[in-house]
């Protein structure tokens, strides 16, 4: 009677914890990280008799949670991925705003500069048209200097959000260190210590939202966590503490490395792996430099043009005309870690601003031939080698050592994408606005060939002293004359390309015959003077930015630019929906299903039940033998 | 798929789910109402430089076609004046032509010679045009002030030689070079000059002349001297050597020219022929003009003399101006070429912009009736599904 009294009693107890760990399941059915528990019986040993084995009922022997390792990491791993390309995404949508289309464009600025100057050629002692010019002007300097001012901004937001990050880390990884440190005490119980192992799996899937992590668990039953490759975040019970640092060349880029033991070792950008750490410097060290190189190039090749095209004019009172803009310049960024006394200095200076290409460039020592040193452009990796700081030129830039670097020294150079940066207007007047051309070319009514001037403009610097173009044959021999007519210089014309000198570029139609001249005389009156405005005009069309024109560099840009978003968009709604199949996958795995517990929940209750009846027998069947005795 | 759902699962992909189907049926929504399939580059990044590009060619041409109207209205500008021009010359001609008649007195000359100064009054300042935008429409590549000078050794040009232009890549001038047009003009009949020295006494005059065979022509300077022995009327042409009898309107043919004598040479009359040169101007010929008519002691042949030169003068200007005019006319018509081209590209680019970033509004309205067919059905079928528990059935 005990016997069946026991079997009763245990199970009762069994089905009632049964009922209890599934009231806990409903309960906690859209707790986020709650894994599904469930009570793990058996069959108690039974006991021996003569007449063999019997049955001493159920016990309980523990509760456990339903857990998947493989599903568990899957979906944090996925989710690394996922905040790291939606935090790029984000980034990048709002990069895109920099770069309008149409009217709010810097493309659309620097032709209404170019348009501003065909109006003024039209009346060049206009004032009201001279006016328009630097309105224009100072249109496209405040457009460069904001859209490069929001890219800062930009960037302090994603050094903010970097340092915002790495201190959520930490908190995560200390929380997680104190949990492992729990969790092996009570693993010392013998039994699953189930909401703490939920806590941490939820801290982990947390933490891999900020950065990508690997885990290992020990038999003690803590999980250690690495990250960036290999730098232990969380070891047991300790953690070590994620910087965020300045990158070794510019001071306003951050860049992460890890703190163990009082010595901060630099996790490498593209070691990261994931999460949203990742997404941020991602587009900090690709997107944000891209858009500034293209920016800073348009800027810079720009201004520089138009500043070189103001000294080969003359303004309104025949003075050479003076730089129209401003703009930043370039800059040369020392490695922190450079070694030479007093400090080595790279100058940089824009010289030909067609060749300016939209890349920075790390110049270091050449370790294949020591003493001169190579700059490589990041843009493709191209190197030119043999460099000696003396002013060489490369992509449009010269390159010189005010301060001698040595071996081992290295810089990052940047020639355009600091052009934005204070972009503004230098000229201030109106009257100043290089609208004439210092040399006036004519054709005496005395020549008897069928010669025009096609063209007649500045290409460099000029000398303002008359000078004679003759032809002394009909197949198209030269002279420049001076005044004196002694012969300066001579040549063939081949009907296509200019005759230079001077500074000027002389482009003839028709044919000259012998005895035909062109004269080359100082403007006398700058004020109706229109030459400089033409070619300012010109410039729409010109091929003045590594080859192409404003309008096409911009264009160029703004598809670069729609290119990224829209890869970064794909690559975000891709990782997302692969984010969210692991989730569901996991929680598929772990997570209540209330119609599996509505039917435990019958199941359960008829097990007590019928434990209950069990003891009812029992009871009567002890009935039974009472009545038997009396 | 796994076998397993988890209710709070479900119901996070099921709102997720949703929530796309909604964003899509907003991003539809915004591009129907902007009326444009690419707002930013990312859109369509090929599509939004087409039309970057398109939409710069069209700020281009705007401004060209400016450029276009400010040379068209200086050039109509110049071909009006250059009709201005030919008017008064024409009457100049008239002028000279009544001034030959050998009847007039000294007075009436003179009446002819106050209109003939009028009249070079007028030109003068018919050639200090201004253009309207502060510069003169004769003035070439600019001037400080008006172009034409009258000082003492005549007219005189001010301005810079050659055109104004407003395009480096297109003929579009804005000006004509006034010391070409007015004061270059081929003097003579355009190979030589022929005058009376100014010594002669007899009412002889010499004509323009012509061109007999332009192959014998020597380009040199030539005389040809008068003598009148016993009545009889002689010539000798230096430095030929061809001797002839003059005969009144006879034609004299030296060296592949025909020169033309009229009236009474006197004895030792000489007529000088030399090459033509690109220096005449209309003001220094009617001066010249004027000055034989205001003298009330120039004789007959002095007179003739200067009405034959005035009105081959005036013919001769009248001639290099309506050349002019047909430039200034052939420009106008290459400027309604470059109009018409504006235009036409224009209306490409246009094409192209609204090709690139414009919304088909038909297949726009389809796709959002379609997005949101499936929103609702998603709705409809999320309400019915979350709505079913086995918890239901538990009585």
């Amino acid at each position: 009677m005990s016997m069946l009294m026991q079997l009763g009693t245990r199970a009762m107890f069994a089905a009632y914890a049964q009922l209890q760990t599934t009231g806990q399941n409903i309960a906690n059915a859209n707790t986020k990280g709650y894994s599904r528990q469930q009570v793990t019986l058996g069959t108690a040993e039974g006991q021996y008799t003569g007449a063999g084995y019997f049955g001493r009922g159920v016990t309980v022997q523990t509760v456990t949670r339903a857990t998947n390792i493989f599903l568990t990491n899957q979906a944090a791993a996925t989710k690394a991925t996922a905040s790291s390309d939606s935090a790029r995404l984000d980034m990048l949508q709002q990069l895109e705003q920099v770069f309008g289309l149409g009217e709010s464009g810097v493309g659309y600025a620097a032709t209404s500069l170019f348009n501003a100057f065909s109006d003024l050629a039209a009346a060049p002692g206009d004032m009201s048209a001279r006016q328009s010019v630097l309105a224009r002007a100072e249109d496209f300097a405040s457009l460069a200097r904001s859209s490069s001012d929001q890219l800062e901004t930009m960037q302090a937001n994603v050094v903010n959000d970097v340092r915002n990050s790495v201190s959520d880390i930490n908190e995560i990884a200390t929380q997680l260190a104190n949990l492992n440190s729990q969790i092996v005490v009570a693993q010392g119980g013998g039994h699953s210590p189930n909401d703490l192992l939920d806590a941490r799996d939820r801290l982990i899937n947390d933490l891999s939202a900020k950065i990508e992590v690997q885990t290992v668990v020990a038999p003690d039953g803590s999980t250690s966590i690495f990250v960036g490759g290999g730098q232990s975040l969380v070891l047991g019970g300790k953690a070590n503490q994620l910087v965020a640092r300045d990158s070794d060349y510019d001071r306003s880029r951050v860049s992460v490395g890890i703190s163990i033991a009082g010595y901060v070792s630099p996790i490498n950008d593209d070691r990261l792996g994931g999460g949203s750490l990742e997404g941020l410097i991602k587009f900090q060290n690709s997107d944000l430099v891209e858009a500034r190189n293209r920016l800073g190039q348009i800027v810079s090749s720009l201004t520089t043009a138009v500043n070189q095209q103001q000294s080969y004019g003359i303004d309104l009172t025949g003075t050479t005309g003076s730089d129209m803009f401003t703009v930043g310049q370039p800059m040369a960024l020392a490695h922190n870690r450079n070694t030479s006394v007093p400090p080595g200095a790279v100058t940089l200076t824009r010289v030909d601003p067609t060749a300016l290409k939209a890349s920075e460039y790390e110049l270091e020592e050449d370790r294949a031939n020591p003493g001169t040193w190579k700059a490589t452009r990041l843009s493709d990796g191209y190197e030119f080698t043999g460099l000696t700081g003396s002013g060489e030129v490369i992509d449009g830039f010269s390159i010189t050592f005010s301060s001698p670097p040595t071996s081992g020294d290295s810089f990052l150079l940047k020639p355009v994408s600091t052009a934005g940066l204070g972009a503004k207007t230098a000229l201030t007047s109106p009257k100043g606005i290089a609208a004439g051309i210092p040399l006036t070319a004519s054709t005496p009514a005395t020549n008897t060939g069928t010669m025009t001037i096609g063209q007649f403009e500045m290409v460099s610097t000029p000398t303002v002293a008359p000078v004679t173009v003759a032809f002394t044959n009909n197949t198209g021999d030269y002279e420049i004359r001076d005044s004196g007519n002694a012969v300066l210089t001579s040549g063939t014309w081949d009907g296509l390309s200019p005759i230079s000198y001077n500074g000027f570029s002389l482009v003839l139609k028709g044919v000259p015959k012998t005895g035909d001249t062109v004269a080359i005389n100082p403007t006398t009156v700058p004020a109706s003077s229109n030459g400089n405005a033409l070619t300012f005009d010109n410039m729409a069309s010109r091929a003045m930015i590594d080859g192409r024109t404003v309008t096409d560099a911009y264009a160029e840009t703004l598809s670069e630019m729609g290119v990224r978003v829209q890869g970064a968009s794909a690559a975000a709604e891709t990782s997302n929906v692969v984010a969210q199949r692991n989730a569901e996958a996991l929680s598929g795995e772990t997570g209540v299903n209330l119609d599996e517990e509505a039917a435990h929940l019958i199941q359960y209750q008829q097990a007590y039940q019928a434990a209950a009846k069990m003891l009812q027998t029992a009871q009567a069947v002890m009935d039974t033998l009472m009545q038997l005795g009396r | 798929m796994t076998a397993r759902v988890s209710n709070a699962g479900r119901y996070d992909s099921a709102i997720a789910m949703l929530q796309a189907r909604q964003s899509e049926m907003s991003r539809a929504q915004m591009q129907m109402t902007g009326g444009k399939r690419v707002n930013m580059p990312s859109d369509d990044p090929t599509a939004a430089a087409r039309a970057e590009r398109a939409f710069i060619s069209q700020q281009r041409i705007v401004s060209e076609q400016r450029s276009v109207s400010v040379s068209r209205n200086a050039m109509a500008l110049v071909e009006s004046t250059l009709g201005q021009a030919g008017d008064l010359l024409q009457s100049g001609r008239e002028a000279l032509v009544n001034a030959g008649n050998g009847t007039f007195s000294a007075g009436e000359r003179k009446a002819l010679a106050v209109q003939l100064q009028q009249l070079r009054g007028q030109l003068l300042a018919v050639a200090n045009q201004k253009d309207g935008a502060g510069g003169y429409i004769f003035g070439g590549q600019g001037t400080n002030s008006q172009p034409f000078l009258d000082g003492i050794g005549g007219v005189s040009f001010g301005g810079t030689g050659g055109q104004g232009q407003l395009s480096i890549s297109e003929q579009m001038p804005t000006s004509v070079d006034g010391q070409a047009l007015w004061l270059s003009v081929p003097a003579g009949n355009g190979v030589f000059t022929t005058d009376a020295a100014s010594t002669n006494t007899g009412t002889g005059y010499i004509a323009p002349g012509g061109i007999a065979d332009p192959s014998l022509l020597t380009g040199g300077t030539y005389s040809v001297t008068f003598s009148v022995v016993s009545g009889v009327t002689s010539y000798t042409v230096s430095p030929s050597g061809q001797t002839g009898n003059y005969v009144d309107g006879g034609t004299v043919s030296v060296d592949g020219m025909a020169l033309k004598f009229g009236g009474a040479p006197a004895d030792g009359d000489v007529f000088n022929i030399t090459p033509s040169t690109s220096n005449l101007d209309p003001f220094a010929a009617l001066d010249r003009a004027i000055a034989t008519l205001n003298n009330p002691n120039a004789n007959r042949g002095a007179v003739a003399q200067a009405v034959s030169n005035g009105v081959r003068d005036m013919d001769a200007v009248m001639s290099q101006f309506s050349a002019a005019r047909s430039v200034a006319g052939a420009t106008l018509s290459r400027l309604d070429v470059i109009d018409n081209r504006n235009q036409d590209r224009d209306l490409w680019a246009k094409s192209v912009q609204s090709d690139a970033e414009d919304l088909d509004m038909v297949q726009a309205v389809s796709d959002f009736q379609n997005k949101q067919t499936s929103y609702s059905a998603a709705l409809q079928s999320y309400s019915m599904v979350q709505r079913m528990s086995l918890f239901d059935y538990l009585k």
